[in-house]
């Protein structure tokens, strides 16, 4: 009797729980696959290789809050991600210091920009969040940044 | 004796499973009944009934809410316990209430029946409000049930049914003949609604499943060229759609660009849309007083607001705004009411635009979270009972597939697979009839209640008396 239900267990987890997983697993994989056509590192999908685009963010990058206020040519606080306008060019940590990255576009979901060395980059909202270090720099003239 | 009771849910739970599962077949549903009775027959023990049944329904649960692993894994063992704690009470509820020899295959389809229906409440359980047993049934017989009493008739007939079989294993066919004729008696009684129902015209219909893969589809709105490419499918399979007659074509859910605003789409959205003389597609749309999941009309020029989405996806959906009933639009002389994913749950919403006088229903949907899972397939058996109970066309376009085209009598016409780029196309009938369930709404779900908790009022006067009478085959053989 204790063979029959062992057997029983085990066929009813060979029908229940591993087409479940086996389907999970599929679709999670397929996720990822079609994740790493966009270079997606867990933050950012990038729409275009910075290669492929016209790059507008600045490609500098600063070791530090310190250097990067003291070298900028002036620095206005944005209190929430809403008060940014296309164009802004806006400080945020990436993956080596901080750079400057031009603000595009965003619908609450995610924010697009165009960040040196990357390209045209959509953040998710809640990782741009933790990188955005609420500034936007105002260029001192035209030519500046 | 324990380990072998819960042996037999776990059989039970094994075929709902299967059931559940497109591979699968409705009647093997019907069969899980057999074990879940040897089960639960004779268990006096309510915590342990409680298990037995809840152990059983995790089957059933499992295929249709696995999607959610890959979009919110949290809410899927959620929902499971959520859900699960109603089967639990229908397992205590059946210990504290059967007494006596046969009083389980009695009163399991009515309690199995009842917790079905407190589980569908939106009063209950808000737009996570689930009922699972009648779905496994689009494609079997009892389908032709739900006109009746939508989903609460199916349950009880699949339960029923199933008790059917567990009466001739227990030699007693009496009560298994006479659940058969019965139930064939309401099977071939003409459904009022259904089977004399006008039906004032047809329309060729065509739905359009891109397919598109989910990551292009969320980062198109952030790129041209992902944009031009996603419309350019759709504009290709939308002209397929039309030089096989189509006269209105459906998309799938938030498809479109734009937010609604018709000066806010993209050019090549425009061109996709100029393809048919009428497209059906849902749309983000900003409004003044919210942030909705709708679909829009396009009929050469504008986009025309349709319905809003009205059963929201819990977290996943709270920064939408809940939209309320509409009239129903006509489109190419047929008056048609449109749905948006979750909606298909409920009957009620359904119910209230053929009330309102949809002659055919639309839901637009998009499944590609749940890519490679089950829970797609169970998303088109909810548009197919919502078919067979208000004995309506129904039209499911979900963007990644399975879509299908259904006729008032819940058969599908035409359907896809999920993941393929399909153009579908059919001629669907527009039916003004009212069937008792349009008319009426769900009576066996609170019936089955009432008879529950009468049965568990008079419990303190069994009409079979325990003492000295085996309870249950299990009981003989022990004593024996």
């Amino acid at each position: 009797m204790k063979r029959l239900e062992l057997a029983t267990l085990f066929c009813a987890l060979a029908v229940t729980v591993v087409p479940a997983a086996r389907g999970v697993l599929a679709g999670y994989t397929d996720l990822l696959r079609q994740a790493e056509r966009f270079a997606f590192d867990g933050r950012r999908y990038v729409l275009a290789p910075a290669g492929e685009t016209d790059q507008t963010g600045r490609a500098v990058r600063f070791p530090d809050l310190e250097t990067a206020h003291a070298t900028l040519p002036e620095v206005r606080p944005v209190d929430r991600v809403s008060a940014l306008r296309p164009g802004d060019l806006v400080l945020m940590r990436a993956e080596r210091g901080l750079v400057v990255a031009e603000f595009l576009a965003t619908d609450g979901t995610f924010v697009k920009l165009s960040e040196p060395g990357a390209g045209t980059v959509a953040y998710r909202r809640r990782h741009f969040d933790t990188a955005f270090l609420g500034r936007v720099i105002v260029p001192e003239d035209s030519s500046g940044w | 004796m324990v380990r072998r009771r819960f042996a037999l849910a776990l059989s039970a739970g094994a075929l709902l499973s299967l059931a559940m599962r497109d591979s699968g077949t409705g009647y093997l549903a019907v069969a899980a009944f057999v074990p879940l009775l040897a089960a639960l027959d004779g268990e006096r023990s309510p915590l342990r009934a409680g298990l037995l049944l809840a152990l059983a329904w995790t089957g059933l649960a499992i295929p249709a809410i696995e999607g959610t692993v890959l979009v919110l894994w949290w809410a899927f063992p959620l929902i499971l316990a959520g859900h699960g704690i109603v089967w639990l009470l229908a397992g205590v509820a059946h210990a504290l209430v059967a007494r006596g020899r046969y009083s389980t295959p009695m009163l399991l389809p009515l309690i199995v029946t009842a917790m079905e229906y407190v589980s569908a409440r939106r009063s209950v359980f808000g737009d996570a409000a689930l009922e699972l047993l009648a779905y496994t049934q689009a494609d079997t017989l009892l389908l032709r049930v739900a006109p009746w009493s939508g989903t609460s008739g199916v349950t009880l007939a699949a339960a029923a049914l199933g008790c059917g079989g567990y009466w001739l294993l227990v030699k007693r066919p009496r009560p298994a003949v006479w659940t058969v004729v019965v139930l064939t008696a309401v099977l071939l009684t003409p459904v009022p609604g259904v089977d004399d129902a006008p039906t004032p015209g047809s329309g060729r219909v065509g739905v359009v499943q891109s397919a598109e893969e989910a990551v292009v589809s969320m980062l198109a709105k952030y790129d041209d060229g992902l944009m031009t490419q996603r419309m350019a499918r759709f504009e290709s399979l939308t002209r397929a759609g039309v030089d096989r007659g189509a006269e209105l074509v459906v998309w799938g859910e938030t498809v479109l660009p734009g937010e609604g605003m018709t000066e806010r789409l993209p050019a090549s959205a425009v061109r996709a849309l100029l393809a048919a003389p009428v497209v059906l597609a849902g749309s983000r749309e900003r409004a003044a007083d919210g942030l909705f999941n709708s679909t829009f009309a396009w009929r050469g020029s504008d986009l025309e607001l349709v319905a809003r989405k009205q059963a929201l996806v819990p977290v996943i959906e709270a920064h939408y705004s809940r939209g309320a009933p509409v009239e129903p639009v006509s489109f190419q002389g047929a008056r048609v009411a449109a749905f948006v994913c979750l909606d298909s749950l409920h009957g009620s919403l359904s119910r209230e635009s053929v009330r309102r006088g949809a002659e055919m229903i639309v839901y637009v949907t998009d499944d590609t979270f749940a890519s490679g899972t089950a829970t797609p397939w169970f998303h088109l058996a909810t548009a197919a009972l919502r078919a067979a109970e208000s004995g309506r066309s129904v039209v499911f376009a979900n963007e990644h597939g399975p879509s299908a085209l259904i006729t008032p009598r819940g058969d599908r016409v035409a359907s896809s697979e999920p993941g393929e780029p399909a153009v579908l196309v059919a001629d669907l009938e527009m039916r003004t009839g009212t069937t008792p369930y349009a008319a009426l709404g769900d009576l066996v779900g609170p019936v089955a209640c009432v008879l529950v908790g009468v049965a568990g009022a008079s419990r303190g006067r069994p009409r079979f008396p325990h003492r000295g009478v085996p309870d249950s085959v299990d009981e003989r053989h022990v004593r024996r």
